[in-house]
């Protein structure tokens, strides 16, 4: 689904000292149908590359395909393929979604976005696709002339990944998805994300700094740090058999339940 | 000080409304908390913790009507004045914020910071506030205590800075140290480390801890009991033992299960607060 090699982010005028060089020589493969969980903590700068995963970033060097095609350094017009076929969900639903607009208008926006609407897999009927969307994600369709503020994060975090279903993505990048919901509203949005990736068929990207989420959604495992890939694999070979000393301080720092 | 055998900490029917409208977010709340014992609360966001942790510290706005009692060291601390209370706080009753950026003032340095804890409660000869300052910040664990008290917060990383505040809650070795969610906003590895650190300092200032969290890993990390709160009441008071092997309210065993993510395979449908307890149509309280 993804290439991405030897990929470098730095930031900073070009040729300026000072420069920060964010991203490092990063390759990985993202194959369809794939659960990649990328993990790291604060400044490994996974945030940065799945931005450029989605091309609302470019690197300073290296290439990023997808589906054969190159997409980094392409013009935005040329990206239409990729908007419509790769969808974000991101951390705060508080912050991610339009406060002054209605759940169905939020959610039906991508179907009339000039880039995705004359494409032939993107939903026509939109009043259609909101029923199915928010039905995938179990929110019943009388709430869709709501606002966002009179719903709860976890219903809100619903609503935006009804949004990125909208234009029937083949790939879903969620950057830290439950991070900002309580726990025992985390347990529902996981098992709806796991479900959604299976009925639809989806490839799914995640970000997280939680370990133990990442076990449980993802079959295969990035570990990051400042701006490199420490280590990788499938997740049960990673989590079981950690090579990086990294991985091994991440793995016991889990807080685990004590008594 | 203490004038009878009564905990250090005792709480009775305490309630708070906020607002003309007098809506009431706790509905008598009754516990203790004994000295060095380290008690955890938790629940999820608008359960009420966090106003309890406010109601005890005297810190809730205005608009907020306290009714019941909080009594420390046997004396009652509902109706004191500001004064009476800012003579406490930071003495004999401290508190650790979330988010160390929003809790540290960014135009002075961390050292003053410390300093001005220290000497508002304590009469400090001239000269020697700094030492007991730097001697403080190396006690948290900050590896150039020196420089990090001439630093200001935004120069210190995210751990570094809650180190700091530590030191600022633990430097008049007071009764009962107050933490509301202090490592949410921290890195994994950041939070282990704190966490330790939390654990050896309470142990070195024999202080007793309120630990409000969401995360019961976390809290299991430093207590010894834990409260459940839900919609502004405690539902369970036990051991963290009893509490998370043999939870007794439908809703302690539901927040238990979530929070086992490590007990459940892989890929396969993790168990739902939902699924132990049924909250009704107004979102308050199912039968237990």
């Amino acid at each position: 689904m993804f290439e991405v090699s030897h990929v470098s982010r730095r930031y900073g005028r070009h040729g300026a000292t000072g420069t920060v060089l964010a991203v490092d020589d990063v390759s990985l493969v993202v194959r369809p149908g794939q659960r990649l969980g990328i993990v790291g903590e604060s400044g490994s700068e996974k945030s940065t590359l799945i931005r450029m995963l989605a091309a609302l970033d470019q690197p300073t060097s290296g290439e990023i395909r997808f589906q054969g095609e190159t997409v980094s350094g392409r013009a935005e017009r040329h990206l239409g393929g990729l908007r419509a076929a790769v969808q974000l969900v991101f951390q705060d639903p508080r912050s991610s979604l339009d406060p002054r607009m209605r759940v169905a208008d939020i959610v039906t926006e991508p179907l009339r976005s000039s880039l995705l609407r004359r494409r032939p897999d993107v939903p026509r009927d939109h009043r259609a696709r909101l029923a199915e969307v928010l039905e995938a994600v179990d929110l019943p369709l009388s709430m869709a002339s709501r606002y966002p503020h009179e719903f709860s994060g976890g219903q809100r975090q619903r609503i935006a990944i009804a949004r990125a279903l909208a234009p029937k993505p083949q790939v879903l990048i969620a950057d830290e998805p439950v991070s900002a919901l309580d726990v025992s509203v985390r347990a529902q949005v996981l098992n709806l994300l796991n479900d959604l990736v299976a009925t639809f068929g989806l490839t799914l990207v995640m970000v997280s700094h939680d370990l133990l989420v990442v076990r449980h959604v993802c079959d295969h495992v990035v570990v990051m740090r400042q701006g490199r890939i420490e280590e990788s694999g499938p997740t049960e070979q990673v989590y079981g058999d950690p090579q990086a000393a990294y991985t091994k301080e991440l793995l016991a720092a889990v807080p685990r339940l004590r008594f | 000080m203490t004038p009878s055998a009564e905990p250090l900490l005792v709480v009775r029917d305490l309630r708070v409304a906020f607002g003309r409208a007098r809506n009431e977010v706790l509905h008598g709340l009754s516990f203790t908390v004994g000295a060095r014992e380290r008690v955890g609360v938790i629940g999820e966001s608008g359960s009420g913790k966090s106003v309890t942790a406010l109601a005890v510290m005297g810190l809730l706005a205005e608009n907020a009507t306290v009714a019941g009692s909080v009594r420390l060291h046997g004396r009652e601390l509902v109706g004191l004045g500001d004064r009476e209370l800012s003579a406490l706080r930071g003495d004999q009753l401290s508190m650790v914020f979330q988010e160390p950026m929003t809790a540290l003032d960014p135009t002075m340095t961390v050292g003053r910071q410390v300093a001005e804890v220290l000497r508002l409660h304590q009469d400090t000869p001239h000269g020697t506030a700094r030492e007991r300052v730097v001697a403080m910040l190396g006690e948290v664990g900050l590896a150039d205590p020196e420089r990090v008290a001439d630093a200001y917060p935004h120069a210190l990383s995210g751990g570094q800075r809650q180190r700091c505040v530590l030191a600022m809650a633990l430097i008049n070795r007071p009764d009962l140290v107050i933490c509301d969610e202090p490592t949410t906003a921290l890195d994994v590895t950041v939070q282990a480390r704190v966490l330790r650190l939390l654990d050896a300092e309470l142990d070195a200032a024999e202080a007793a801890c309120l630990f409000i969290s969401h995360d019961l890993a976390v809290v299991s990390q430093v207590c010894s009991r834990i409260l459940v709160m839900l919609d502004g009441e405690i539902v369970e008071d036990g051991s963290v033992g009893d509490v998370f092997t043999r939870p007794r309210h439908s809703y302690t065993q539901g927040l238990v299960a979530t929070a086992r993510l490590d007990q459940v395979p892989p890929g396969t449908r993790l168990p739902t607060v939902e699924d132990f307890y049924a909250r009704d149509a107004g979102g308050r309280r199912g039968a237990p």
